[in-house]
């Protein structure tokens, strides 16, 4: 459901499933709190993800205030287009960094 | 062969005649009788074979040339063999010197010559029936003289435990000195006592009694220390807030003393509470801040002046669900001085039943600091009160646990030893375990004046016997019959009946049964007494159960021999009979205590819950003796959320058990929660993760008295359930078996399965994702996998998991567990298993659509396409639907698996349609929504019913309708709602109701919002 890579000093979540629940989010926040005291660069590929439900989001928001808590910086990467749609509807493209592709995130992450 | 009641094969007989015919002679008869026989001509010759081959049985010829008769009983006893010989002299001299000197001697019995074969024949058997029961009395009490051994032993270990927790004998801190002692009335104790460091200076202290004694208030006092020793995040000494400048806030007293009175209220089951005085001292400034809860006030000893009792007393703790504690604050002076004591202390009970009381306690305190003896008072106290029990103490012990504990600064009274007393001397008080056991072994019965019933129809037979026993200074009853001898050996319980064999109405043999079947007290030594001996009531007289005959006329001195053999053998009887019921009374007071023990662990387990909504729960556990070191909890971390861990500790005693108890229970503590699973600072909703093994293990080693900086010795393994969600997360530290069985999977078989476990103790995440409704979770040591009888995932797929998948399968299940286990028979270690489903399985059903209903849905979203108005707003134009196209519904049970089923058929029917991507999305989005909102509102406990889901597509837009019989959504969450016009962007949305982040996402992409809430259900339809 999500596998993590360590690419560098990034660290990756890759979500495998259509739908970004509450359920996706707690392991995905389970699986990002062990890695908070070891890095500051997190990157969630949401590439194959096709709807970001109510509870998802609420996770996402939560996982972006704990790593912003431990001065950290989250990136989401390969977002669909009608997600993109619901992010910018709910102003969560303003709190959130969103970018195209890994290449482009990690680019993002060197320089801040 | 001859039958003797006793099932044994007959001894061997050693017979021992320097003369070959008269041994012939003899071997002859007793091996026609059935005995092996041995047989030896000399003393010496016979000694050696009586060692070598353990003989029991020896019947030996006076004169022989060498060793005499008489001088091998005397070698004989004096050997001290494991193993009792019972001698029968022979002798042609049958007269008073003869007897006298052959009892003296040791023998056991004697025989005239020429031998007698009937007379001969019932002395052994009457020998044999000795050497039995006294066999049988001795392996009975070797038996539980054995089990005793490994309960005291256990005991010992928990006593060790209990101790390594108390201070150090002498403080090692700058500017505070202390002394104490602590007397267990019971190898462990209730009480206990410790000073310990909060911050630099600061110091905590606490006294405390848990009540009743023994095992149950140690399992109590255990976890008090437990948690009284936990000084990470989640102690109950410090305070969760920081002060200003970042350091840790020490709790006031009281507040502690609060906290334990919530923790340890009385339950049902467990009905104990205790008192203590817990305080905290400041030992630069010498500032006392002290709390009594229910214990005897403490003691100020200021140089010079009387003693002062502080404080006026204060609740008990776990009594009364009350806040109502208070702190005595207090400055020591240089020569002051505080004193701590349990109550066991001033109710030590004289002779008198008198107790020393506080009075007496404040005299003898006055009295010593007058004196200058300050150094030493805790012992100078336990030696006053232990001269005022006097000698019951002295042998017992104390009734109560006594603990004293003086604190004093430094330099101050504790640190003058100059004053030191030549004749101070406190008695060293021994386990009274130990002392009872050494107690009966030592403890010979005192020769007193021994009692006979005699009974003979003949009244001046009984007349001349009864004035004759007087004069040898026995206490004589007299009966003329039978039935008269009944009620006098009942009412004076005699040691010795010497009765008449043929008597009108009850005969001997008959009397004789007769006392037999009546249990005594004691042993009864019973003599009867014959006219004409024939072989066959001679044998009868000894089935019955006579232990000696005579025949008429009585020869008087025979008799008083005999008596006197009697008094030996019933002496030696009883010495082992009081010697048994002592180690049983003791044995037993100790296994009610394991028993205790049991009950409270097993009152620890989680609570079996067979309902799945939201989950249900089994528990298996089975430890191979009374107590083990394995054990596990439920908690609710949150509404929605539960926490589970299992503890599993190499050991079966009962030390071990206590460790696991006091564990189990700190885990269970809210605070403790957090150690397991921490909450996210950051989240407003209460967020909560699983720690990883390594920060388990960091901190465990932390807060564990028992652990020390040591890694911890035992396996844990701990999980998270959410239960709205069906998110797991397990991991273990350890060898682990989990087992995971979900309806539409193959079953997963995580942790350790097999033989082979890691040697290493290691922590690793056993699992992290989703679980599907209807799931089971099975959880266990590795270790008890053959136990349990699942050595392999064969097993389990083939004799417990079932391919049914509906409605409560955990039981089903369990009951499979069980008696596939039982299959086997024979149990070989403690078992302990944990089982969890979440939920029901349940599949959606397509529904085809009546005409009816589908014109009268059509109708009804034209209606609200019409109207301007809806739930949230006022819109700017009408809408119209335009053609009806096509139908899809559904009847389901709103859980993840359908919620996820269901929105992904929608999509691909609107998607057929050719729909624009945004109505494609929103119409998946809204039906995952509601179905959502179903799930998280309308059931929380009880079974869900089915929800029905209709989409209508029509030319413009696509209509969705929900109707279900939960509870409805409650008007204050749409209230907020109204006011939430669009999202904010300060990220506030955690701070909605629950759902209330779903009901926007459906406001916001849904063009109508209509919600009906009635008593017949709540219909909520969407048009998009």
């Amino acid at each position: 459901m999500v596998s993590t890579e360590e690419m560098g000093d990034v660290f990756v979540l890759r979500v495998e499933a259509v739908r970004l629940d509450s359920a996706v989010g707690t392991i995905v926040r389970n699986a990002v709190v062990d890695k908070l005291d070891l890095t500051k660069k997190f990157v969630l590929d949401i590439a194959a993800v096709k709807l970001v439900d109510s509870g998802g989001l609420g996770s996402l928001v939560a996982l972006l205030k704990n790593i912003s808590n431990h001065q950290g910086k989250l990136v989401l990467v390969g977002m669909n287009k009608s997600v993109r749609m619901m992010f910018e509807l709910s102003r969560m493209d303003r709190q959130f960094s969103l970018l195209d592709d890994m290449p482009k995130a990690v680019a993002f992450l060197a320089q801040a | 062969m001859v039958d003797y009641g006793l099932g044994k094969p007959l001894p061997r007989i050693l017979v021992v005649d320097d003369s070959e015919v008269e041994r012939h002679l003899i071997v002859h008869m007793v091996s026609k009788w059935g005995y092996p026989v041995q047989f030896a001509s000399r003393g010496q010759e016979a000694l050696e074979l009586i060692q070598r081959e353990k003989i029991q049985l020896v019947l030996a010829d006076w004169q022989m040339p060498g060793m005499q008769g008489t001088e091998l009983c005397s070698a004989l006893r004096k050997l001290a063999l494991s193993h009792y010989t019972y001698m029968i002299l022979m002798s042609s001299q049958n007269d008073e010197e003869f007897l006298i000197k052959a009892l003296a001697a040791g023998a056991d019995d004697v025989l005239a010559k020429p031998v007698d074969g009937n007379e001969l024949e019932a002395r052994l058997q009457s020998a044999v029936r000795r050497i039995e029961l006294q066999a049988q009395l001795a392996r009975k009490t070797e038996e539980l003289s054995r089990a005793h051994d490994v309960i005291a032993q256990d005991l010992r270990a928990v006593s060790r435990l209990q101790r390594s927790f108390l201070p150090e004998a002498d403080s090692a801190i700058t500017g505070l000195n202390y002394e104490w002692l602590s007397v267990p009335s019971k190898y462990v104790s209730g009480d206990h006592l410790n000073v310990f460091e909060l911050q630099p200076d600061v110091y905590g202290f606490y006294l405390l009694d848990v009540s009743g004694h023994g095992i149950p208030a140690a399992v109590k006092s255990m976890q008090l220390v437990q948690m009284l020793a936990d000084h990470s995040n989640s102690s109950i000494v410090f305070e969760a807030r920081l002060r200003s400048d970042g350091q840790r806030l020490v709790s006031r007293p009281r507040d502690v003393v609060a906290r334990l009175n919530v923790l340890f209220q009385q339950t049902e089951s467990d009905l104990s509470y205790f008192t203590m005085i817990y305080g905290v001292v400041n030992a630069a400034t010498r500032q006392v801040v002290l709390c009594q809860a229910g214990h005897p006030s403490p003691l100020l000893l200021s140089g010079g002046k009387p003693v002062q009792v502080l404080g006026d007393g204060g609740y008990p703790v776990g009594l009364f669900d009350l806040d109502d504690f208070e702190d005595i604050e207090l400055i020591l002076g240089n020569e002051d001085a505080l004193i701590l004591y349990s109550d066991g202390v001033t109710e030590v009970l004289s002779a008198q039943t008198e107790a020393f009381g506080e009075e007496r306690l404040l005299k003898f305190v006055n009295q010593q600091a007058r004196l200058g003896r300050w150094a030493d008072l805790p012992e100078r106290i336990q030696m006053t009160v232990q001269h005022w029990g006097g000698p019951v103490v002295q042998q017992k012990g104390f009734e109560d646990d006594v603990s004293i504990l003086m604190l004093a600064p430094r330099p101050g009274l504790l640190d003058r030893r100059e004053q030191v007393d030549p004749d101070r001397q406190v008695p060293e008080l021994t386990f009274r375990l130990q002392e009872m056991q050494d107690d009966a072994a030592v403890q010979l019965p005192v020769s007193t004046s021994k009692s006979i019933v005699i009974v003979d129809d003949s009244r001046s037979f009984l007349r001349i016997f009864e004035a004759m026993l007087h004069s040898w200074g026995y206490t004589v009853h007299a009966a003329k019959n039978g039935h008269e001898a009944l009620h006098l050996i009942e009412k004076f319980q005699p040691d010795f009946v010497l009765t008449d064999w043929d008597m009108p109405g009850m005969t001997g043999i008959e009397l004789c049964e007769q006392v037999r079947t009546h249990k005594q007290n004691a042993y009864t030594y019973i003599i009867m007494i014959t006219g004409y001996a024939s072989r066959d009531d001679l044998l009868n007289s000894l089935r019955v159960g006579a232990d000696d005959f005579m025949t008429k006329p009585v020869n008087p001195s025979e008799l008083k021999v005999r008596l006197r053999t009697a008094e030996r053998i019933a002496n030696l009887h009883t010495g082992l009979e009081r010697r048994h019921h002592e180690l049983s009374q003791l044995y037993e007071a100790l296994q009610r205590d394991m028993r205790e023990v049991s009950r409270i662990q097993r009152a620890l387990l989680p609570k079996s819950k067979p309902d799945p909504w939201p989950f249900a729960v089994q528990t298996l556990y089975q430890p191979l003796g009374y107590v083990c070191g394995k054990q596990m909890g439920v908690l609710e971390t949150q509404p929605n959320e539960h926490g589970f861990f299992m503890i599993s500790m190499p050991g079966d005693d009962t030390a071990t058990a206590l460790q696991t108890m006091a564990l189990a229970r700190w885990f269970s503590m809210a605070r403790a929660t957090r150690v397991l699973f921490p909450l996210e600072e950051t989240s407003a909703k209460v967020r909560r993760y699983l720690a990883s093994p390594e920060q388990v293990l960091e901190q465990l080693s932390t807060l564990s008295p028992a652990l020390g900086n040591e890694a911890p010795k035992f396996d844990l393994l701990y999980g998270l359930v959410n239960l709205d969600q069906g998110t797991l997360l397990v991991a273990g530290i350890g060898d682990w078996s989990m087992v995971m069985a979900q309806p539409g999977f193959e079953p997963l078989f995580l942790g350790q399965h097999g033989s082979s476990g890691s040697s290493k103790r290691e922590g690793k995440v056993l699992y992290q994702g989703v679980i599907v409704p209807g799931a089971r979770l099975y959880f266990y040591p590795q270790e008890c996998a053959s136990a349990l009888g699942l050595i392999n995932p064969k097993v389990w797929q083939e004799h417990v998991l079932l391919s049914e998948q509906a409605g409560n399968v955990l039981n089903k299940e369990f009951a499979r567990l069980l008696e596939f286990g039982r299959r086997d028979g024979v149990v070989q270690g403690d078992m302990s298993l944990l089982g969890v489903q979440w939920r029901e399985h349940f599949e959606p059903v397509r529904l085809a659509l009546e005409n009816d209903r589908l014109s009268q849905l059509a109708a009804e979203f034209t209606k609200i396409g019409l109207s301007v108005q809806d739930e949230f707003a006022t819109h700017p134009a009408v809408l119209k639907p335009g053609d009806f196209l096509d139908s899809l519904a559904f009847s389901a049970v709103a859980d993840t698996v359908n919620i996820g089923a269901l929105s992904h058929a929608v999509r691909a029917f609107v998607e057929g349609l050719a729909y624009s991507e945004d109505i494609c999305y929103n119409t998946d989005l809204v039906v995952s929504e509601a179905l959502t909102n179903v799930m998280v509102h309308g059931f929380k406990t009880s079974r869900p019913e089915p929800v029905q889901l209709t989409v209508l597509a029509f030319q413009h837009v696509v209509g969705v309708v929900i109707e279900d019989k939960g509870s409805r959504i409650p008007a204050s969450v749409f209230d907020k709602m109204r006011h939430e016009q669009t999202f904010q962007d300060d990220l506030a949305l955690n701070e909605l109701p629950e759902g209330g982040m779903g009901l926007i996402f459906m406001r916001v992409v849904s063009q109508r919002f209509v919600y009906q809430a009635t008593a017949q259900g709540n219909r909520l339809i969407l048009l998009l």
